[in-house]
Parts: structure tokens; C-alpha cells; sequence
């Protein structure tokens, strides 16, 4: 009895030491190999890239710092090298400054491995201030609006930008993010011109992506980090976020051991005070 | 009526040299002189001059929405709307549910059958409602071409009365400062309409097209049949949105750049209320006035190090990336990184003394809880994927589906109704000045 009632406060130093311990190991298991099963959304955001034209961009907007970067980058990823591998051009665009250059630095890591070529095949500008203006701005004069990559290079001297001039050359917006600024994009291009919209959210904001999604204001989503998972798994090209998976599933599997036993010790307890 | 300005664009918009510079400080000046006097001015009359431009900028945005569309495209937009609803009406009516067998309405369990001949139908009215928008869209194509003609006459009257030169139109015609208004837009109007048609046609070949794939039940020409129909509808609504702007829709970049322009202010605002009151904290040695210090290094070592970085053009080649490295990618990323990383650990913390089962309401939370977590991850998936057939319901990832997209979405979305309501009394508030400000020491 009195071991029960002790695992009603474990002390939360073990939890952290535990937590830590578990995820580090799983992460670096690399035989390790759990069923996903792919869900609509993600389905759906696969079929949305998949019927993609080509002679549209895709523009991937970078919300995320390094805060979030273990849940986003691998969703911002898995849509890039999709559209790479279809042939559908891709626009970075950040309103993070730190994300800029996390974002544009594995963009180009992964056109490297699949041959693909800065202005011809993708672009990215740098961290830009006011997102909403910029959005309202580039319906109607992209070039006007943005002008200049992330390089300095004017617009129409990068191949894949020079014939961007407003929303009607603008296939897809994927949004990764972490907070809620996907209405910023369904207002404004989702629902007027019927772009569609990729939501990439973190784990705690899928919630409310559900009814974006139900309501078609979004044509898919990418819930979190195994949102990503999901993705990998689809397009049959394993990656952070598969291994990461079993790590969140690790953790998700302590956490409801720790409140099955913080919630025996409770009973436990009552029972004691109770006599 | 024909507008047109005398006045070349390029004294207005100097694009580079002296005049830009001029232009720069002029603005600066006036910035900081209309600033002055707003401050200046007594409270008494400093609330009205604010209260009448929220209220303008304010009706400018609502007026824009409220207007409709053009008058000759009211009859046009009504048949596209039905044809749109009719064509969602179709795609959910072929949209399999919870129980249809292997993702597609079988005609012969679920009232499938009904469900296909429903989508035949409105299929059919889509079909129908597209047929009278074009020959509507067609007619008042026609009296604006006639328009057009007519305004192209009077104009080429007018530059002939007047003697503008072709070079004078040109110079400004970037900047729009020498339009012929009316032309111009009768033009674009004619451009529109003549692609709305020619959309109109595209997508009522992909919707009977989608009509012929009804009568295969299979899945994947369900799928199919549904995507066409989605992207019709879609592109309906995107032909209503052609056709539908009014008069007031082009001014609506310029009001966005005085709000950025607006924004520019508060960010400078912002900037110099945290320098005051950390300033405050140093000069009167306040408790934790160390962390004030912290954040003048920061701001200053962090601006000043950006400056550097875009300016310094001779500087020594490992200044840069040193910049880069050690302030961007090694300090700041990092401390970022961790601080989130945190979150983590409180979670775990935070989710042990939380979920305790005090009421049935607690257990109902923690159950669904548990389902969620286990059903969303490789683990939970695993657990129960031996579940197949009539009991494959009660695998954890569809409940955890069927949490997510059914009872989680109608609490979301009386949340979403509530806090829009809310935002909306407060957009309101705000509006009409009646909100407490920290400009204003009472409320108006």
C-alpha cells in the first residue's frame, strides 16, 4: 500500500530524467518499425500536391523558428520534396527570421540530393515584416510587392519568378506553422481565388484545423509531426519524422503509464485517509 | 466621364537620385510634424479628429464589402451561385460515410442508390444554372463592347481637343496617373466577362464529364467524379469573385499601405515604450534591473550587428559569418530551441498531477484523452490493427478520428462562433471609438 501511495507524487525530476532518457533512445533506434496508417487529411493534401500544374508555384510559407522546427521542418520537407519530385516549382517564403534561414538551408539540402536548381526549379526570399500586407499585395502585383529574393536578385532575373505577377500563377499555399495564421491565408487567397491550402500545423493546433478542413477551406493537413510521418510514409521515403514518430509514440506511451499510476497512488491515498 | 491629370506621374513618385531622398525626408518631416500637433491638440478636439478617421477607414472597408457586385452581373452571379451549391450538393451526395465499404456510396447498402441519383440531379441543375450564366454573361458582354466603343470615341475627342501627345499618356501610364478611366475599365470589363465565359464552358465540360462517371460505383471513380466536381465548384466561385468587383475593390492597395505605413509607427512605438521602461528599471536600480541590462545588450548588439552585416561593405571576411554564426544561428536559434523544448518536460509534469479521476466528467476527459494520444501515434495503430470488418470501428485511430472530426469539431466551432461574435463587438467598439485607449484617459 504505501508503494502505491508513494507513486502519487513522484518527483518530477525522475519524470524529466525518464522522459528524456526514452525519447533520446528510441530516436536513435533506427531498426525500429511501427504501422502507420495514413489518415484523409494527409491524404488529401497528397492528392492536392499530386494533381499540382506544373507551370504553377508552390508557395510554402515559413512560420516556424527553432522553437517548433522539429514538428515543422519535417512537414515543410515532405511537401518540398513532393513537389520536387513532381516538377511543381517551390517558393520559400518566411515571416520568421530565424525560420528563414532554417527553412532555406534544408530546402536546399534536399534540392541538392534530388538535383534540383536554385531559380529554376525553387526560390526563397528572406524574412519579411508584415505578413498581412504582403498577402493582400501579392493577389494582385507579386513582383510589386516582393521584388527581390532572398539574395538580392531582382525578380525577373530568377527564371522560376520572372512570370509570377500575381495570384493566377500561384498553384498552392502550404502553410507551416505553429501558431494560428492559417486565416490569413484562406481569407485572402484560399476563398476568394480558390487557391488550394496545405495546413501544416504543430501538434496543438490540429484541433482546430478539423474545421478548415471540413469546410473545405483547406484541402489538406499535416497534423503535427506525425502528420509528417504520414506523408513520408506515402510518398515511400522514410526520414526524421518517421524515426521521430516512435519516439512520440514512446513518450505518449510514458505519459499515460505516468498518469495511470499517478491516478493509482491517488486512489490509493483516499483509501488510506479514509480508514 | 473621362478623368484624366495633366500633372507627369514622375514628379509624384520619384523612383531614385535627389528627389527620392527629398521625398524620403519631406514624408519624415510631415510624419513627425502630424505627430506633434496630435499631441498638441487638446484632448477635447484630438478625440473627434481620431473618432472621424477610424470611422472613415472603417466604412471605406465595410462599404467595399457591402456593394454587391456590378448591376449587370447581379442575374449572372445568382445562376452561378446555384450552379456552385448544386455542385457541392452533388460531390457530398457521392461522398462515402462511416460504414460505406472500401471509401465509395455502394448502390446497394446505405441508400447508396439514392444518393447517386441525387448527385445525377443536381448535376443536372449545376448543368442547367451554367447554361443561363453564360447566355446571361454573353448578353451584357455584348452592351459593354458597345460601351467600350462608344468611350474609345470620346476619348480619342477629348486627346484631340486637348492636345495630349501619346508620349505624355505613356510617361505615366505606369503609375495610372493619365488614364482614361472609363475606357480602361470598360476594357477590363469586356477581358472579364469574355474569360468568365470561356471559364464557364471549361468547367460545365468537367461536370458533365464527371456526370458520366456517376454511373461507375467504383471507388476510385467516385474519387474521381468527386475531385471534378470539387474543382468546379471551385472555379464556379472564382468566376463569380471575376465578375464581381466593384468600384471601390481598386482602391484597396492603397488603404493597405497606409495601414503598413501605420504598422511602421507601431513597431517604433513598441521599441521605444520597452527602452523606457527598461531604462527606468537601470536608472532607478529596481529589483531584477540586471535583466534590464540584458535586454539594452540584446537590442543593441543584435541591431547593430544587422546593420553591419547589410552596410559594411570592406569588412574583414570573418566578421561576417561571425554575425551570422554566433548572434543568429548559435545564440538565438538556440536559446529559442530550448526554451520550447521545455515544454516538453512541463507536459509530462503538468499531465501526471492534472488527470486525476475526481468526477465522471475528469474520466470522460482522461478517456478521451487517452484515446487521442494512443490513436494518433505508430503505437495505437498497432494496438488494435488486428480489428478488421464490422468491429474495425473500434480501432483506436478511427475513434480517435471520430473524436477529432465530430465532437472536437462542434466544440471548436462554438468556440470559433463565440469569439467571433465577440471580435465582432469588439471590431465594433474599436470602430466607433468607443474602446478605452491608452491614447485616451477615459473612454469616450
Amino acid at each position: 500500500m504505501d508503494f502505491l501511495v508513494r507513486l502519487h507524487k513522484i518527483d518530477r525530476r525522475v519524470m524529466y530524467v525518464v522522459l528524456a532518457a526514452v525519447t533520446t533512445t528510441i530516436l536513435y533506434t533506427t531498426w525500429l518499425r511501427q504501422p502507420i496508417e495514413v489518415t484523409p487529411e494527409v491524404r488529401k493534401a497528397y492528392q492536392t500536391v499530386e494533381h499540382l500544374p506544373k507551370n504553377k508555384i508552390v508557395l510554402v510559407s515559413i512560420w516556424w523558428g527553432p522553437g517548433t522546427v522539429a514538428e515543422n521542418r519535417p512537414q515543410m520537407e515532405a511537401i518540398v520534396r513532393h513537389c520536387f519530385k513532381r516538377g511543381v516549382p517551390v517558393v520559400i517564403l518566411p515571416w520568421d527570421q530565424v525560420g528563414s534561414n532554417l527553412a532555406y538551408n534544408r530546402v536546399e539540402q534536399v534540392a541538392k540530393e534530388m538535383g534540383k536548381v536554385y531559380g529554376k526549379d525553387w526560390a526563397a526570399f528572406g524574412f519579411r515584416p508584415a505578413a498581412d500586407q504582403a498577402v493582400l499585395g501579392l493577389r494582385s502585383d507579386f513582383q510589386g510587392t516582393f521584388k527581390r529574393d532572398r539574395f538580392n536578385t531582382p525578380l525577373s532575373e530568377i527564371p522560376v519568378m520572372k512570370n509570377v505577377k500575381n495570384w493566377q500563377q500561384i498553384g498552392a499555399i502550404v502553410e507551416t506553422t505553429p501558431s494560428g495564421t492559417v486565416g490569413l491565408w484562406i481569407n485572402f487567397i484560399g476563398q476568394p481565388y480558390k487557391i488550394p491550402i496545405i495546413y501544416c500545423p504543430t501538434g496543438v493546433m490540429v484541433p482546430e484545423g478539423y474545421n478548415f478542413l471540413d469546410a473545405g477551406q483547406i484541402k489538406g493537413m499535416l497534423p503535427g509531426l506525425i502528420g509528417a510521418a504520414k506523408y513520408e510514409y506515402i510518398l515511400k521515403q522514410p526520414g526524421f519524422a518517421t524515426r521521430a514518430a516512435n519516439a512520440l509514440s514512446a513518450s505518449h506511451v510514458l505519459i499515460i503509464l505516468l498518469i495511470i499510476l499517478g491516478n493509482l497512488g491517488y486512489i490509493a491515498a483516499g483509501r488510506r485517509e479514509n480508514r | 466621364m473621362i478623368g484624366i491629370t495633366m500633372i507627369p506621374a514622375e514628379v509624384f513618385v520619384p523612383k531614385s537620385g535627389t528627389m527620392l531622398w527629398l521625398l524620403v525626408a519631406a514624408m519624415t518631416a510631415v510624419s513627425i510634424l502630424f505627430l506633434v500637433i496630435l499631441t498638441q491638440v487638446p484632448s477635447r478636439y484630438r478625440k473627434p479628429m481620431v473618432m472621424a478617421a477610424t470611422f472613415i477607414c472603417g466604412w471605406f472597408y465595410l462599404v467595399e464589402f457591402a456593394i454587391p457586385s456590378p448591376r449587370d452581373a447581379v442575374t449572372a452571379n445568382s445562376y452561378l451561385r446555384k450552379a456552385e451549391f448544386n455542385l457541392r450538393l452533388a460531390e457530398h451526395s457521392i461522398t462515402p460515410h462511416y460504414g460505406d465499404p472500401r471509401g465509395r456510396v455502394d448502390p446497394k447498402i446505405n441508400g447508396g442508390a439514392e444518393r447517386i441519383k441525387k448527385a445525377r440531379e443536381s448535376v443536372d441543375k449545376a448543368h442547367l444554372y451554367l447554361s443561363k450564366a453564360a447566355e446571361e454573361i454573353a448578353r451584357i458582354r455584348v452592351l459593354r463592347e458597345k460601351d467600350y466603343i462608344r468611350a474609345c470615341d470620346e476619348a480619342e475627342r477629348f486627346k484631340n481637343r486637348y492636345g495630349l501627345t501619346e508620349k505624355m499618356i505613356e510617361r505615366s501610364a505606369d503609375d495610372h496617373k493619365i488614364i482614361d478611366l472609363r475606357t480602361k475599365a470598360l476594357k477590363k470589363r469586356v477581358s472579364d466577362l469574355g474569360e468568365a465565359l470561356s471559364k464557364i464552358k471549361e468547367n460545365d465540360e468537367a461536370v458533365m464529364s464527371a456526370a458520366a462517371g456517376l454511373s461507375d460505383s467504383s471507388a476510385s471513380k467516385q474519387r474521381e467524379a468527386r475531385d471534378v466536381l470539387s474543382a468546379a465548384a471551385d472555379g464556379v466561385a472564382l468566376i463569380r469573385t471575376s465578375i464581381s468587383d466593384n468600384f471601390l475593390t481598386k482602391y484597396q492597395p492603397p488603404a493597405s499601405n497606409i495601414l503598413s505605413v501605420i504598422y511602421g509607427f507601431s513597431i517604433g512605438l513598441g521599441i521605444l515604450s520597452l527602452m523606457t521602461i527598461h531604462g527606468k528599471n537601470i536608472a532607478k536600480a529596481r529589483p531584477g534591473y540586471y535583466n534590464s541590462i540584458a535586454f539594452y545588450a540584446a537590442l543593441i548588439i543584435m541591431a547593430v550587428a544587422a546593420f553591419l552585416n547589410e552596410y559594411w561593405k570592406s569588412a574583414p571576411s570573418f566578421v561576417k559569418p561571425m554575425f551570422q554564426e554566433v548572434l543568429f544561428n548559435g545564440a538565438l536559434t538556440s536559446l529559442q530551441a530550448t526554451m520550447f523544448s521545455l515544454v516538453a518536460f512541463y507536459i509530462v509534469s503538468a499531465a501526471y498531477r492534472a488527470f486525476r479521476i475526481k468526477s465522471a466528467e475528469s474520466a470522460l476527459m482522461m478517456a478521451a484523452a487517452f484515446i487521442v494520444m494512443l490513436g494518433i501515434v505508430p503505437v495505437g495503430v498497432a494496438m488494435t490493427s488486428g480489428l478488421h470488418g464490422n468491429l474495425s470501428w473500434l480501432r483506436l485511430d478511427n475513434i480517435q478520428n471520430w473524436i477529432m472530426t465530430v465532437p472536437n469539431m462542434a466544440a471548436q466551432r462554438g468556440m470559433a462562433f463565440g469569439i467571433g461574435v465577440g471580435g465582432l463587438a469588439m471590431a465594433l467598439r474599436i470602430w466607433l471609438s468607443l474602446e478605452r485607449g491608452s491614447y485616451f484617459d477615459k473612454q469616450m
